[in-house]
């Protein structure tokens, strides 16, 4: 039988994966997946708190579509600050974008 | 039965999601990416969270995928193959992911409020047969509680978010017009 900690343990390996996704990519497009996965797996923890909690409302699953609306809305601007990087420096690369580092 | 389809579930998602860390070409990663939302989506409805389920399919396998897809396209490479390389972090990274990963699992194992959920659900579940209760909480998950949820004490936040993609859909056009005009 599958209970609660099932589910965590995924949400925890999923969200270790994105980390590790956003931490060890080179290009930027590669980290905001990294990223997206880890917003991922912090819904699937408020889902399955959801399912297996005691309260009668479903509190977790409206969390989590607010969730899903700031990570569309993240991916929106983020894509669009890496294509006006594109065009300024012509690569995506997180390494070379160091201008804010002295 | 569900025990089974959530093995063949959590393997595909976090497959995929190996695969999109590893790839080394970057449509294969969102190609992977995809995969692993939509197996996630089936994780929800494992977890009677039809709803959610649907709209991950909708804005995660749909929207955002399609998105990459078009960042990508818009930042094309000369060589594909090589489009997605790993930093000099790789093992820093791998041992400190994976020793989060360990420690949050340890974490939920031991956790007093973990299983004192699962048992309080298992004591519902095994009485839920037989008493007339049981019908109200299965379908505490479904569109209709939570259409109830969002557009009555969560009708300000709901208005908050929509006035955020707005925002955000106002300034992803502003970034994205005002490096035209000046190269």
């Amino acid at each position: 039988m599958i209970g609660l900690s099932q589910y965590l343990i995924l949400a925890a390996l999923l969200f270790c994966i994105g980390f590790i996704g956003a931490v060890v990519k080179r290009n930027a497009i590669a980290v905001l997946m990294g990223v997206e996965l880890m917003l991922n797996a912090v819904n699937l923890n408020l889902v399955a708190f959801d399912r297996f909690g005691t309260h009668a409302a479903p509190l977790g699953q409206s969390f989590a579509i607010f969730i899903i609306a700031v990570a569309a809305a993240e991916v929106a601007v983020g894509l669009a600050i890496i294509l006006t990087l594109y065009r300024h420096r012509a690569n995506t690369s997180v390494d070379d974008l160091d201008g804010l580092k002295w | 039965m569900q025990s089974v389809l959530f093995y063949v579930f959590a393997t595909l998602v976090v497959l995929s999601a190996l695969a999109m860390i590893l790839s080394r070409n970057l449509v294969h990663s969102a190609l992977y990416m995809a995969a692993a939302f939509l197996g996630m989506a089936f994780v929800y409805l494992l977890l009677q969270a039809d709803y959610v389920a649907v709209v991950q399919i909708l804005v995660y396998v749909g929207a955002i995928s399609i998105l990459f897809v078009f960042g990508i396209m818009l930042t094309k490479r000369e060589r594909m193959e090589d489009s997605n390389s790993f930093n000099r972090y790789g093992l820093v990274a791998a041992v400190v992911g994976l020793g989060v990963f360990a420690l949050v699992t340890r974490a939920i194992l031991v956790s007093g409020a973990v299983a004192a959920l699962q048992a309080a659900q298992d004591a519902t579940q095994s009485a839920g047969p037989a008493g007339s209760g049981s019908a109200a909480t299965a379908v505490s998950g479904g569109a209709a509680s939570i259409s109830a949820m969002l557009l009555g004490p969560m009708a300000l936040p709901l208005e908050v978010s929509g006035l955020l993609l707005l925002a955000a859909l106002a300034g992803a056009v502003a970034i994205g017009k005002a490096t035209r005009k000046t190269t």
